[in-house]
This record gives C-alpha cells, structure tokens and sequence, in this order.
C-alpha cells in the first residue's frame, strides 16, 4: 500500500465519521431538533399526568406554564446555545491554563456531540465541563477530578463532572481524537520560512529552484492585487512571522467556533486562516505545491477560500478593518440573544435527563445488579447443563471412544 | 462380486497354469504374474523358462504378442478385468490431471471428467480404439510441448485385450457405449479431430508463477508525501528549539519527529475535498470501520480484503 | 398516560461459557480496583422522574450504538483480565468471521472515571489500520456502561507463549519471519506519530493464518510534540530501554525499538533476556550486557535525573557473547539486534533504519506466514476442539460425508 498523506487523512476517525457535506450537517441537526422535541414533549406530558393524578386527592390547581403547549427550540437556536457552550469552554481552558489543544478538542467534542444531542435534553454548563475533562483524558493529561471540579467553580461537584462522561464518550462513538491545525500551521510556517530563505527542499517535479521561488516570494505584494514591492530577507520573515501569529490566533478562536472541523480537512483550515492573514503569499505556497494549471490547484483555492469565508463570518473574528468598537458591538448583541435562548430553554428541557447523576448512579446500579444477575443466570444454566450431561452418561453410558468402534 | 465366465473346472482359486498346467497342489509356492500387454496370467516358473533369453511371443495359443519379462508382474486384483482396467486408469490418469480449480465452472469440469471417462471406456471397451488412441497420442504430444521441462517418455499405447472385448463390465456397459459413440462424433464434430487430439472448454487460463521477488521487508507498504519534503533541519527558533536542549535530546526526542509530523499534519488532507466525497451517504453518521486489510509477512492473502486506498 | 418504567436496562447479554484463563492485560501500572455496589443514592421511587430513563425513543446517539452493537453476536468467554474480559464471537450475518470482544469491565468506584488505558486503546487503535496491528472493528456499549472493544479474533496465542512451548521448534528463517512482522507493526505505528510503549512477548499476538499482530494499546500516546513532558513510568520492565530507567521525561520512538529487540533477542534465547526484580536490577542487567553508558558512549547521561542508580563501570560484552547465544539470528541478524540495543538512543536504530537493515533481504528468506510454525492455541482452542463432534475435522472442505474420489494418478 502506497500511502500519501491525504490516505493517511483518510483513514483517520475525523474523516471518516465526523466530516459532513453541508446539506449532511443542517440534516442532521434538524433530526436531532426533531427527535429531543418529541423526547421533551413526551416526557412534560407525562409527568403532568402524573402529578395530575397526585393532584387529585389535593385541591392544588396546575399552574400557567403547566397548562401550556411546550415551545422547543429551533435546530438554528440550539446551535446559537451550542456556540455560547463553546465560548463558556474556551474561557474554561484559559482560565485553567491548558494547552491550546486540549481545549479545541473540548471544543470540539462539544459540537460533535451536540450534533446528534439536542442542548434541550443535555444541559450545556454539564456536558462542556466534562467534555474538558474527557478532551484532557483524549490528550494524555490524566486529571484528579476533585482538582478538576474545584477549578469549574463552585457549582460542579467530582459526581457532576463524571456523570455525563460515559454518555459522551458514546455520542461521540468513541472517537477521540480530533485533528487540529495547530501543528500543520507550525509546519507550514516552518516550510515558508525556509522557502524565504531560499532552502526550501523542492518537490521531485517542481519547474523552478528554490532561489529563483525565494526571489519571486521577495517580491509579493502586501495585499491581494496589490503592487510588487521588494523585500528584504528579514522583512519577508517578520511578515510571515505576522502572518503566523494572526492565523493561529484565528484557528484558536474563529475556526474552532465554526463548522470548520466537519466541512474541511485542518490542512485547508489551516491555509484559509493563512489566506486570511497574508493572501499572496498563501496563494504562492500553493502554488510552488500544486502548478496553477492543474484542476486541483483551482479547486483547492476555491475550498480554501470558502472555508476562509466561514471562519471570517464568525463574531469573534476581528480583521484589520473592523475596529474593537464593532467587535463589542457584535458582542453585545450576540449575549442578549442567548439570554432569551437560555430563557426559553428552561421552559423546554426534558425533565428525564436533568440530573445526570442520579441518572448514571441508577444505570450504574443496575449494571452491577444486571451483572450479579446475570452471573447467577449464567451459573445455573451450566450447572443445569451439567446436570443432564451426567443424566445421559449415567442412561447411555460414555461416548465411546474415536478409535474404539463406529459412530 | 466376479462375474467372469468360469472355465471349465477351474475356479478363481488358479490352481493350475494355463501354459504348463502344473498345478498348485505340485507346486505349492506357484505365483502367477501376469503381463500388461495381454493380461495373460502364467506362473513364474514358465515367465523364467520362456521369456529368460529375450522377448518372445505370448504362449498362450491365439495371442501373439511379443512379451518382455520384465513387463511381468504380480497380479494386484483378483480379476484380470479390473486389473487391465485399473492400469488403463492409471495410465490415461497420468495424462488428464486437470483438477475442478483448473476449470472456470462446475459445468466445464464435469463435461471434462466426462470425456475422459468416455475415452476410458472407449479403452477399456475396445471402441474405435484406433481414433482414441490417436487422440490421445496428440493430447500427450499437446501437453509435452506445453510443458518446459524435459521429455515425458512415451507412455506407451494402453494395452488392448483382443479377446473378451464382448464381455460387459459394468451395467450399463452398453448403454455407455452408445453414449459414447455419440459423444465421440459431438467431440470430433464434423469427422475431423482437433489437433491436440482433445479440446476442453472453460479451462482457466494457466499463469505460470512468478519466480519469487526478494523479500520486500515492508510488505509493499510505504508511506511517501506528496507535498512536501521533510529537510533534515529547520531553523525557526520557536519551533525547532528542541534540538539544542539537551534535556529533549538526552532521551532520544528526535526533533526529525517534529518536522515530520508537523508537515503531514500541514498536508494531510490537502486534497481531500469533503464536499465531493461524503456526498452520497446512506445516513449521515452511518459507523464506518476500517478497511481490514491483508496480512502481511509472505506474500499470503487474507479472505477480506477492502481496499478504501 | 404512561406510567414511569421501572429501571430495566435491555436484554442481550454476552452468553456465558466454560472458563478458560488467557489473561492479555498485563501492565505494571496497577488497575486493579474492587468492584462495589454503589448504594449511595437512595432507591427510586417508581414516581419519581429523575431516575428513570426515558421510555420514549432512544437517543440517536444510542441507536446509532445500538445498530453497531446488532452487528455482533457474542458468545463463550475467553479469557478474563484486571480490567477486561474477552468473549468470542462473529458477524451476525457471516458466522465466519470471527471476533474477539473485549468487553472493559465498569468500575463502579474509579474515581477519575473512565479508566486511562481504555480512552488511550480506543483513541489509537481506531486511527491505525495495518495487516500486522490489531484491527479494531467497531466499539459498542451496553446499556450498563460497558464499552465493548470488537477486535480481531487472533485465536493462537502470543509470542510469549510461542518460545515457552518446548513442543514446537522453529527455525532462523522463521524468527527472521516474525520479527519482520513486529517491525513492521512498529514502523507503521512510528510512521502514524503513535507509540506503543508496552511491547512485549505477551502483546504480539498471532492470527490464524500465521500474522503477526501488535496488541494492547492501553498505555499508548502520541508524540512528537515539543511541548509536554511524558512519563517515563511505562513499558514493562524487562523491556523498558534505560533511559527510561533513568528518568528521562522527553524521548521518542527509540523506546519502542528496544522493548522490540529485546522481544527478538527473546524469540532467539527461547527465555528471557534481562529479567530483573526491581528497576535498579534492571539497569543492572542491561549494565553488565551493554556496559556502563558514559558521556563519551551516550553524551548527556549524566544529566538524567536517576542517573546516581548507576552503579560500578561494567565493560560491554564480547563479541563472542554475542555470536554464541544468537547464533541463530546469523552475523546480519546480530549486527541489527545490537544495533537495535544501542544505550545511546539517538544512535539507536529507529523503525525505519531497521526495516532498510540487510538482514532481511540476506540468506535465509523468511519462511511465508503460511509455513510458520504454529501453537495450538492454548485452552480456549482445546475448548473448541472438545467441542466438536468425534471424527470431525478442522477444515474439511467438502465435508467428510462425501466418499473421497479415487486419485488413480497417484496410485502405486
């Protein structure tokens, strides 16, 4: 098997479970809607019946909201409540001190497990903590819980934490690892930085030689469609050192936040975060990688520069024209919408799943119970096994022996 | 289970020689042999008396055909019949090994086994003998130029009884000869025989193997990027400070390792383009396993085999 | 109206069978933990709502894990370890293929959750996909919170137990064989930025057809990355390489290429090569092979943090040592094992450099997987055996109830 490193993509869990088209992942998040709101509907409806029945040996009237309809939250809602989670577990991470890649994974098993849960079932604040703590566990940084916890504020309690744990380890179907660009950026930065220098080791069928690509990279205009200016050797590397720094401040930020993971592969994140930052020279990267006369080099630059579209659409992207005022302003706007989100969630959550620690206590419970049961079923099956085996032996007598006669 | 006509008075016990008619009662260690050409049986004291001095004619009155002694062997079966038969098998065996692996489809090897089984019959019942023994001289001619290695020695023709060629030896024997001539002309279409003497259909092309390649230590697996090229050093202080820090090179970190992998993770993935090839699903997160893939360490394959590469 | 369901997780236990012990999971980190009802919680009212889990449709999530967990049928248990036990089973819709289902036992009372080597062996093995590593198929759960792992089924035995049988010989071209195959796993692992850090004899398993497969990801990682320090408390002793012994806390993929020499130099001796009571004794028994590493052998050695542990100055064996105990590998073979035994670990072989080594293109060929001398399988096969019908034979194709056809050609 001749592997390249898009096969090596390839067989990676990210790309084979968790990429979707578009289409895909609205689809799917519209199920998701679909299938929590009759959950919800069902379970409010039952308990109602219950306690309608309660009620009737004592004259309690229902209350207001008791009597009316529940109103569920929009598929596009709930992504609204899914980003704030992600912002909650990104200043978590900060806040903490973690690496870089421990919260984007956090982030991450967040929107991934929010693709097939619905935040009216699973409460937000709950499943980001333990995503935290699970993307630690993901990335070999084995946390005592109790530390954990008393770092999540006063609220969270070592139950809480582990109580969610199982349920998104499966809704996240036991893929844990996440693929981040953090390091391919590093790398690509590595290789732009020889490229400048003019050392950069050509590719087996490149037309031109490393001196002459550094010659043509010192003389790239400063902004897409610009003037060719010239450069010096250490002007060139402080812009790209520019340029690396407001690219990786981009893929911890904006490209986390958006649908980036599932559309593109980090290679493409982290190049369009890149085209953001410093636009020709990305697109002259590219093209001493792919010759701008093969199809994919057009392809590749109109995927990239979608996912560029994305990452900039997010709130919290800030480029050089917008100004910090506009940023706030953004900001601002975006915090009173999840304030009446949050509202209108506490009306439609499913009242079944709001204690998970209760919820995973009795599972556990009755898995051991389940266990004990079961061992004593499987005993008894073998020793009524054992007991008609030697019933027959002791009324046919042995099994006659291979050699000793026909059978 | 013999059917065989009996002579008069004696029984299948032999006791008495046909050509010197000494009897096992005089002489109690007679053993008889019994030559291929005729199937003519007589005790060993007259195979020395007669064919000593060089190949003579069968004494048997009515069979002239020249003997060698050391053509002479014991009898394996009590029926000479079956004796003759079971050499004839042997001997067109030899030639029509072809097993069902050979043939594309069951249908192909049965009609294979059935022609040979009807030319065994046209052997072993005397039926134009003289066509099927020339056929299957060019089969034999056929398969010695097929093959590379060295001349086959001639197989000689397959011995033929003269007499008794009315006797049936199975049920049905008549009906098989029938069946036979009629499956001759379908063979010889037109009156004219094929070349090679037989043509079977449905014969699997026969790839003569490879001589054996030196031993590949990665079992045909290698992993080459296509984008980039991993230099042996970089020089972004940052990034590559590993490499001067004695505590990271004291234990074997490879700084090499870093470079290598942060290149394929800057490349992995470049030219996959989700949107094309996620694109027709069943149902969106439908658990997809790896591929199981073949085991290595010979050259052996396993039974699954899916290749997604 | 429905009334609250009362607690009833769902049907469809792992069927229980005749026990046999094959233990897999050995590592010297300690996962042992007693298993306990946990009672803290008060019993549920039948009313109350909190406790009981929704009877309406399932989460997606759960079906989706319900339709992998469909897929399988599991049946005898194999074998049963610290944190896991294994059960054989296959396809539900092709009896035939066969896998193993390692099933991690939940651990009521662990604190931190689910347990390390579990998230370590699911994250890696899912992401590794080659002929000569474990495949993991599909990962299920029931509803007791158990993850089932669905593994290959690699029904004879490990390396381990190949060497220990006396009963079975093997040969230069054969070792040449298997070791191929381990390095092969290890250089496909090292290519994939992966570490196995706990290969021994016992974590080589062995397919029916003969392959070789790396198992046992539990205390696996990723490296490569500049930042972080790794613990230097993995791979089990005899086969931790010393400057994991000797504290350091940044290393690479050379520590996997010692633990695999040592498992070769194992295969050769048909015993173990440095065993050792205590980590002291193991620097020792490398010491007095390898002599003592000194700045001029391994520069930097002093500057580990257990370096003191050194004792006395030992001189490397001769040649001579080397040539009588491993005559079987040849002179090749010698020159890699060593070479794959360097102190020093930046001028140890790494994966790749053992795989361009001229030992294995050198006389002899390494015997076809097929011809490899095989065990019979332990108890779990000599369970199976016992379990089939007299006179039956292990792969009859046409089945022994057809007359067998009269081979004429070969007569005489």
């Amino acid at each position: 098997m001749k592997l390249t490193e898009d096969d090596i993509y390839r067989s990676s869990t990210q790309y084979r479970n968790w990429s979707f088209t578009p289409a895909q992942l609205t689809a799917q998040r519209l199920k998701t809607n679909q299938q929590a709101s009759e959950r919800v509907k069902a379970a409010v409806a039952r308990q109602r019946a219950q306690r309608a029945r309660q009620s009737q040996l004592d004259s309690a009237n229902t209350s207001e909201s008791e009597r009316n309809e529940v109103v569920c939250l929009t598929p596009e809602e709930e992504l609204k409540l899914v980003d704030t989670f992600c912002d909650v577990a990104q200043k978590l991470g900060d806040f903490c001190n973690y690496p870089a890649e421990i919260t984007a994974t956090c982030i991450q098993f967040v929107r991934r497990f929010y693709l097939f849960n619905s935040p009216m079932t699973y409460e937000g604040q709950n499943i980001t903590r333990t995503a935290m703590f699970i993307a630690n566990k993901a990335e070999s940084h084995f946390l005592d819980v109790e530390v954990f916890s008393s770092q999540c504020g006063k609220n969270s309690t070592a139950e809480k934490i582990l109580a969610p744990e199982y349920l998104i380890i499966q809704a996240l179907r036991y893929n844990l690892d996440v693929k981040h660009p953090f390091r391919a950026l590093k790398g690509g930065h590595l290789e732009l930085v020889e490229l400048a220098r003019g050392n950069l080791a050509t590719l087996p069928n490149a037309s031109q030689t490393a001196t002459e690509l550094q010659n043509e990279m010192l003389q790239l205009p400063r902004k897409a469609g610009g003037p060719a200016v010239k450069m010096t050797g250490p002007e060139l590397e402080k812009r790209l050192g520019e340029a690396y720094g407001f690219a990786a401040y981009i893929l911890k930020t904006a490209a986390l936040l958006t649908d980036s993971y599932f559309l593109y592969t980090p290679s493409q994140i982290w190049l369009a975060a890149h085209l953001l930052a410093d636009e020709p020279v990305t697109l002259f990267y590219l093209s001493t990688k792919i010759p701008p006369s093969h199809p994919t080099y057009s392809k590749l630059v109109t995927t990239i520069r979608a996912c560029a579209t994305l990452i900039s659409s997010h709130r919290s992207y800030r480029s050089d024209r917008s100004s910090a005022e506009e940023k706030d302003i953004r900001d601002q706007q975006a915090r009173e919408e999840i304030k009446a989100l949050v509202k209108k969630l506490r009306q439609c959550r499913d009242p079944d799943k709001v204690d998970l620690v209760k919820l995973n206590q009795a599972q556990k419970r009755d898995a051991v119970h389940e266990g004990g049961l079961e061992e004593n079923k499987a005993k008894r099956r073998k020793l009524q096994r054992e007991g008609y085996e030697k019933e027959a032996d002791g009324f046919w007598g042995p099994d006659i022996a291979k050699n000793g006669g026909g059978k | 289970m013999s059917k065989t006509a009996t002579r008069a008075g004696a029984t299948s016990k032999d006791d008495i020689c046909p050509v010197c008619k000494s009897s096992r009662y005089l002489n109690p260690n007679m053993k008889f042999l019994v030559n291929p050409e005729c199937y003519h049986k007589m005790c060993e004291s007259c195979v020395d008396r007669i064919f000593s001095h060089g190949p003579a004619p069968c004494p048997i009155a009515g069979c002239k055909r020249t003997l060698r002694k050391a053509r002479f062997r014991r009898q394996t079966f009590e029926d000479l019949k079956v004796e003759r038969e079971v050499d004839i098998r042997r001997k067109v065996a030899k030639l029509f090994d072809k097993e069902q692996d050979d043939f594309e489809t069951l249908r192909d090897y049965n009609d294979y086994l059935e022609t040979v089984e009807t030319t065994l019959w046209n052997l072993i019942l005397k039926i134009d003998l003289e066509a099927t023994n020339r056929r299957i001289g060019l089969w034999q001619q056929h398969l010695t130029e097929e093959s590379n290695s060295t001349q086959r020695t001639q197989v000689e023709d397959p011995s033929l009884l003269t007499d008794k060629s009315h006797v049936i030896l199975k049920k049905g024997g008549t009906q098989r000869k029938n069946v036979a001539g009629i499956k001759q002309d379908l063979l010889t279409g037109v009156g004219d025989e094929p070349e090679t003497g037989f043509v079977f259909r449905g014969l699997k092309k026969r790839v003569a193997p490879e001589p054996e390649k030196p031993y590949d230590p990665y079992n045909g697996w290698s992993i080459e990027p296509q984008y980039y090229v991993v230099q042996d050093d970089y020089n972004v202080d940052w990034i590559t400070h590993p490499k001067h820090d004695p505590a990271f090179t004291v234990g074997g970190y490879d700084v090499r390792d870093l470079y290598s992998r942060a290149l394929c993770d800057a490349f992995g993935g470049l030219g996959v383009f989700i949107e094309d090839e996620k694109a027709p699903q069943p149902s969106v997160g439908a658990a997809t396993a790896l591929p199981v893939v073949d085991g290595g360490g010979g050259g052996g394959q396993d039974v699954n085999m899916d290749d997604i590469f | 109206m429905v009334d609250s369901p009362a607690l009833s997780p769902r049907p469809n236990p792992p069927g229980a069978g005749p026990k046999t012990t094959t233990s897999k999971i050995m590592s010297i980190n300690p996962k042992a933990k007693a298993v306990a009802i946990l009672n803290t919680a008060d019993k549920p009212i039948a009313m109350s709502a909190d406790t009981t889990p929704s009877n309406g449709t399932a989460d997606l999530a759960e079906q989706m894990n319900d339709d992998v967990r469909n897929q399988f049928v599991s049946g005898a248990k194999l074998g049963e370890g610290t944190y896991a036990i294994v059960y054989a089973g296959h396809y539900r819709h092709d009896p035939t293929r066969l896998v193993a289902i390692k099933k991690i036992k939940l651990n009521t009372t662990l604190k931190d959750g689910i347990a390390p080597d579990a998230i370590r062996e699911i994250k890696h093995l899912s992401e590794l996909s080659h002929p000569n590593i474990i495949q993991l198929h599909a990962i299920f759960s029931t509803k007791e919170q158990n993850i089932s792992l669905v593994l290959e089924h690699l029904p004879l035995g490990d390396l381990e137990g190949l060497w220990k049988n006396h009963s079975i010989s093997y040969g230069t071209p054969d070792i040449k064989s298997w070791a191929s195959m381990l390095a092969q796993a290890v250089w496909f692992c090292h290519e994939n930025f992966v570490l196995h850090r706990d290969i021994k004899g016992n974590n080589v398993l062995i397919a029916a057809d003969g392959t070789l497969k790396l198992a046992d990801f539990g205390l696996a990682r990723s490296f490569a990355d500049a930042s972080r320090k790794m613990t230097c408390n993995v791979i089990t002793r005899f086969y931790r390489p010393p400057e994991l012994l000797l504290g350091c806390e940044h290393y690479g993929g050379k520590v996997d290429i010692w633990s695999t020499g040592i498992v070769i130099a194992e295969l050769v001796l048909r015993d173990w090569f440095l065993p050792s009571n205590t980590d002291a004794e193991q620097l020792l028994a490398i010491t007095q092979v390898f002599g003592t590493p000194t700045e001029e052998t391994w520069p930097g050695v002093s500057t580990l943090k257990l370096a003191a542990i050194l004792g006395a100055s030992t001189r490397p064996q001769p040649m001579d040592y080397w040539r009588t105990k491993f005559s079987m590998l040849g002179p090749d073979g010698i020159d890699l094992l060593r070479s794959m035994l360097i102190m020093d670990p930046n001028k140890r072989f790494s994966a790749r450099q053992v795989l361009e080594h001229r030992y294995w293109t050198s006389a002899p060929r390494p015997t076809k997987k097929e011809d490899l001398p095989k065990q019979g399988g332990g108890p779990a096969k000599v369970g199976e055996d016992l379990k089939r019908r007299a006179g039956e034979l292990p792969s009859s194709g046409r089945g022994d109830k057809v007359a067998r056809k009269l081979d004429f050609g070969s007569m005489r």
